[in-house]
């Protein structure tokens, strides 16, 4: 799992049928050090169940967890990235 | 699998049903770019041999920050860890109390 | 998922059976998240129709196997979506975050903080560019 922050979101009305109806966001990964918080230069595309707005630092996880939080146990979802959950806090040194 | 030390916890109620509250660490991997052979990596060793770059695990054991764990990587980790409906691939599945490098190619510490 | 441009198509005469009747794209990431295989450019299948010069959502590993409908198939990348527009909170997190220089989606839509949601108007796709003359390029 990576902490990024929603930078921005994705439309998309032609999408592969295992990936409709899904919110796709733009998550900008992020280093936290004692400087503070900064963009790491990678981005990722990830589905959104959680309703992250635009500025929230998020947990993004990957592969099957990602499938995980869009289905429990599913192998059928076309999804290998997703926003898992919305950090309100964190003890890390130079982090909000 | 790989050997990070955590450098804090991380929060949030608006979460997947997956993550259960379950506990957030942010680890940085250690790096051997300054490692020699003799060099000891503990709970307290230097910073120097921490990767910029950090990453997020559950965490079932309850690191304290500070510590050096194992960070198991992958959906069989995960699966035994943890459980299959965990939304993660990245745990921490030891604390470790030391790791010692003992043969790399540039020789021992001056 | 990454965010990347169609920039070419591929074509192999001899590939394996279970490639059979796919398109190949070359796409080039916009906005990539690899730590492990850093590169500038990807292989594609395209289950969903996307043309040369379109922006589009690309799915990697296992998903991209499934969007075929079969987990053997040997495929690592497949085309999600195809993207309409792509908006960007201008000031979230300052601009570090800006998309490098002729990497940013041609629908990209720069959202001051303080416009109202009627801005969200998206730029839409690009017409795609004229099709490579020698037929639709699925394999055979």
């Amino acid at each position: 799992m990576i902490r990024g922050r929603v930078m921005g979101e994705v439309w998309a009305t032609k999408k592969a049928p295992r990936l409709a109806g899904r919110k796709l966001l733009l998550v900008a990964e992020t280093c936290v050090t004692s400087d503070g918080e900064r963009p790491t230069g990678r981005v990722v595309v990830a589905t959104d169940l959680l309703d992250a707005g635009q500025g929230d630092t998020v947990v993004v996880a990957f592969g099957s967890g990602a499938r995980n939080a869009e289905s429990p146990g599913s192998r059928d979802v076309l999804v290998d990235a997703a926003v898992v959950q919305v950090i309100d806090g964190s003890s890390t040194p130079g982090a909000d | 699998m790989k050997l990070a030390r955590v450098v804090g916890t991380v929060w949030g109620a608006n979460q997947s049903d997956g993550m259960n509250g379950r506990r957030v660490v942010e680890v940085r991997p250690l790096g051997l770019a300054m490692a020699r052979d003799g060099t000891r990596f503990s709970a307290d060793c230097d910073d120097g041999h921490l990767r910029q770059s950090s990453m997020l695990a559950l965490d079932p054991l309850g690191a304290d920050v500070g510590q050096l764990v194992l960070i198991g990587v992958g959906s069989r980790v995960r699966d035994l860890v943890i459980g299959p409906e965990a939304t993660t691939k990245a745990c921490v599945i030891a604390i470790v109390d030391e790791a010692v490098v003992e043969a790399t190619a540039r020789g021992t510490a001056p | 998922m990454i965010l990347g441009r169609v920039i070419g198509q591929c074509w192999a005469t001899r590939h394996s059976p279970r490639l059979d009747g796919q398109k190949l794209l070359l796409v080039q990431p916009l906005a990539w998240y690899d730590p492990d295989h850093p590169s500038d450019h990807l292989v594609c299948v395209d289950p969903v129709g996307a043309e040369v010069g379109q922006d589009v959502v690309v799915c990697m590993g296992l998903p991209a196997r499934l969007a075929l409908g079969d987990t053997r198939t040997p495929v690592e990348a497949s085309i999600a979506a195809i993207v309409d527009g792509v908006e960007v909170l201008r000031d979230a997190g300052g601009p570090a975050f800006a998309f490098a220089p002729g990497h940013a989606p041609e629908s990209l839509l720069n959202v001051p903080e303080s416009a109202s949601s009627s801005a969200r108007v998206s730029a839409g796709n690009p017409s795609p560019a004229p099709a490579r003359s020698g037929g639709a390029g699925a394999l055979t």
